[in-house]
């Protein structure tokens, strides 16, 4: 049985109203312009005939025809339309049949209160309930938690209960929308699903979606609370303090700020009370960590030494990972999003077989239709199949145990 | 001194260029309103304001997901142009009541791979199923509403769908009425592009019209009549204006485009043009009109053939014009009467032809209701 074990399917009326800065990965300024440009008949015409004249002469890989690609699914009418476009690809390539984990994300907290979602997340997991009944056996849905949420309070009917009835086969987080992975409001969530054995999903790469509000460091205190596991703080708490006296202009963008939610150590306060948690790290870490000073792209490794330096970090996200994967026997990481750069691919493909990273931890998925922004999906996954060889079955495989065991 | 019928006679005519003109500012409107799914897009917002509950769920959302609703739109991304209230309801309701329903899945994995096996449990009278939903939600505004709808509808499905269906339509009056206001500017750019492209200055037309040049006025009057007595009705009298020629030509042309809806507004348009250089209107980029006039040398295209000293060709749309380096003020009164004919003429068509058709209607009544002074003395004279 193979699984993509990470794919999302929310359309752009699921996302804040400013979610462009994010998906585009452009500044505030430029978003605005961009936004203001797509919102006008004439911008949507453009990309409508860029997309149009890239589709005709076949060059997918420049970077307009990759954005707009990305813009149109985006801005597809409905999460079932994005969904069965996906399917739709793989059922006429050599993954014909795959099971899709598709990942709801809470965004109605991601951003200031006036540019909250038109589809809340209530409506959106409403979408993926409709959507789980028409596939059942294909769409293995996972349920999007965000504490600050207040329908999490009522954890039995609003998330225990869409848990048992295995219309959610598994939660996840992403913490780069406000909140730290250890918060005491997740503590009953971790409980019950260690448990009942729910698999988690995270997102754990420095890219990707962030807290796009204007105050973000009202998220961070200097010393979060945490779930008290005996874990020792300090690492994390010296990192926020490093950030928020960073005086490099880098530093001041939530887009970095947010790498705070994320630090694979944030986890390991949850670990230490949660052992047999059945956690699945995402993306290795990113390209930027899995690389690390190697990386053949001078312009993300000045930027990876940048943050280095700035954290004092002695250790890549990616030998994080490896760490907790060997230490804690539910602990999984994926290659989504990060299986888009061939060199990141090799690094890994290397470390797979000489066991530096444990293959039966490892799982197949590829962050659709986010990592659409590198290429075409199915492009992807055909260089990510040929660099890994015989480990890309393993890892595609790996999700039934991830999923059902 | 203009005569009170004559000025009639001025008004008549005016009025029915104007409707003439607005009619095909209306057609090109709802063509860009069809291509950019513009009041789709309005309906779709005004049922988001309604439906949307910050305690419970985007209802409109979901609504719009609603296969009933979904299958009103041309393709994924086109929100349908309207929603009748009896697919609104019904779909309304539906959403409400699927909150009742639940759903579990028994996996039951083999080594070949996994079994998934749902089990519904769903209340079949719609009606209950709306109730039960309606009781699932969180007391919010909306809810008070739903629940105040089942509570009279003497637990009748059918009074339920009516109920919701004149809620809906008294909101949707409103919306028209949103709708109107917040096309306005739409349709003044439209109405200014009109103006510019057919070179309509209202000021020209109106001097065309007092000096009743080859009898415009009584051939205006004349169509104003038959289309106020049979609303429609063409005239078919040959002109020469190239302006609306070469639009015609390119409406042609583009006729043969695949787009079933494309083709249905250049038929359109290409009607409207027929009926608008039927009347040979005094209006298009023709040397002799305003602004092109201002720079043709008075004596002709002949002296453009000797270049004078003073003198510059240029190949234009219109016609060969030699611009004429005039040091008299004229000129620059000229140019500023061109554009207040232009403003002038953007302004009113942008009233709309329903506006335009009334005004005529009224006018000729009035005159209708009115003697015609050459006629009665033709009869005296007879009688005598």
């Amino acid at each position: 049985m193979n699984i993509n074990a990470h794919t999302h399917i929310f359309d752009s009326q699921c996302a804040p109203k400013d979610f462009l800065k994010v998906g585009l990965n452009i500044g505030d300024n430029t978003a605005a312009l961009l936004e203001g440009f797509l919102q006008n008949k004439i911008g949507q015409g453009v990309v409508n005939a860029l997309y149009g004249a890239s589709s005709r002469i076949g060059k997918h890989n420049n970077l307009i025809s990759r954005y707009t690609e990305f813009l149109k699914i985006g801005t597809m009418a409905t999460q079932k339309d994005i969904f069965e476009f996906n399917e739709q690809t793989y059922d006429s390539n050599f993954l014909a049949g795959i099971k899709f984990v598709v990942l709801t994300l809470d965004m109605d907290y991601m951003s200031d209160s006036k540019n909250k979602p038109v589809a809340d997340f209530e409506s959106q997991i409403d979408e993926v309930k409709r959507l789980k009944q028409y596939y059942p056996d294909r769409v293995f849905p996972f349920l999007g938690v965000d504490p600050r949420n207040p329908r999490n309070l009522d954890f039995n009917n609003n998330v225990q209960s869409l848990l048992e009835s295995k219309t959610f086969s598994g939660i996840k987080l992403y913490p780069s929308h406000g909140f730290f992975p250890f918060d005491p409001r997740l503590d009953q969530l971790y409980s019950y699903a260690q448990q009942n054995n729910i698999p988690i999903m995270t997102h754990c790469t420095r890219s990707g979606s962030f807290f796009i509000g204007n105050n973000v460091w009202s998220l961070i205190p200097d010393a979060p609370e945490a779930i008290n596991a005996g874990y020792s703080m300090d690492g994390i708490y010296n990192r926020i303090q490093l950030y928020k006296h960073a005086t490099d202009k880098l530093f001041k963008q939530n887009a970095r700020i947010c790498n705070l939610f994320l630090h694979p150590e944030n986890y390991l306060p949850v670990l230490y009370k949660y052992p047999k948690l059945k956690l699945c790290l995402a993306h290795l870490g990113g390209e930027y960590e899995v690389l690390g000073s190697l990386n053949n792209n001078k312009q993300e490794k000045a930027l990876f030494e940048k943050i280095y330096a700035l954290e004092a970090a002695t250790k890549t996200w990616y030998q994080w990972i490896k760490e907790i994967l060997k230490t804690y026997d539910n602990a999984y990481s994926d290659i989504s999003y990060t299986l888009s750069s061939g060199q990141a691919m090799q690094t890994v493909y290397n470390d797979l077989t000489s066991g530096d990273l444990p293959k039966e931890k490892v799982l197949f998925g590829t962050d659709y239709f986010l990592v659409e922004q590198e290429g075409q999906e199915m492009d992807i996954v055909a260089n990510a199949k040929k660099i890994l060889q015989g480990e890309f079955q393993t890892l595609l495989s790996n999700g039934k145990n991830y999923l059902f065991q | 001194m203009v005569k009170i019928s004559n000025m009639l006679d001025v008004l008549i005519s005016f009025c029915l260029i104007y409707f003439l003109l607005s009619n095909l500012v209306s057609i090109l409107f709802e063509w860009y309103s069809q291509k950019t799914k513009s009041r789709g897009k309005f309906l779709f917002n005004a049922v988001l304001s309604l439906l949307n509950d910050r305690l419970n769920k985007s209802y409109g959302v979901l609504v719009y997901s609603h296969p009933l609703v979904d299958a009103l739109k041309k393709d994924n991304k086109t929100p349908p142009q309207y929603i009748s209230s009896s697919v609104f309801a019904d779909a309304f309701i539906d959403v409400i009541g699927r909150q009742s329903i639940k759903v579990t899945y028994q996996n039951i994995v083999t080594n070949d791979g996994i079994q998934v096996i749902p089990t519904e449990e769903r209340n079949s009278n719609p009606f209950e199923r709306f109730r039960l939903g309606v009781d699932s939600m969180k007391h919010s505004e909306l809810k008070e509403l739903l629940r105040m709808f089942y509570e009279k509808s003497n637990s009748s499905y059918d009074t339920l769908k009516l109920t919701i269906a004149v809620w809906y339509d008294d909101y949707m009056e409103r919306v028209s009425g949103w709708y109107k206001v917040s096309t306005k500017k739409t349709i003044r750019i439209i109405a200014f592009m009109v103006c510019i492209s057919l070179n309509v200055d209202s000021i020209r037309i109106l001097n065309v019209l007092l000096r009743d040049d080859n009898n415009l006025r009584a051939n205006l009057v004349s169509g104003a009549e038959q289309l106020v007595q049979s609303p429609g009705s063409y005239r078919a009298i040959s002109d020469t204006n190239k302006t609306i020629e070469t639009i015609k030509e390119v409406i042609k042309q583009s006729q043969s485009t695949k787009d079933s809806i494309n083709r249905i507004y250049l038929a359109r348009l290409d009607s409207s043009l027929d009926q608008i250089e039927s009347y040979s209107l005094p209006i298009g980029w023709v040397s002799s009109y305003p602004p092109c006039s201002f720079f043709v040398n008075k004596s002709g295209d002949s002296a453009c053939a000797k270049k004078p000293d003073d003198t510059t060709c240029v190949k234009k749309t219109c016609d060969t014009i030699c611009i004429t380096k005039t040091s008299d003020g004229r000129l620059l009164k000229s140019i500023l009467l061109w554009i207040a004919g232009i403003f002038i003429s953007t302004l009113t068509l942008s009233f709309g032809a329903p506006f335009w058709f009334d005004v005529l209607v009224n006018l000729i009544n009035i005159r209708r209701a009115g003697a015609k002074p050459e006629k009665a003395v033709t009869t005296k004279a007879d009688n005598s």
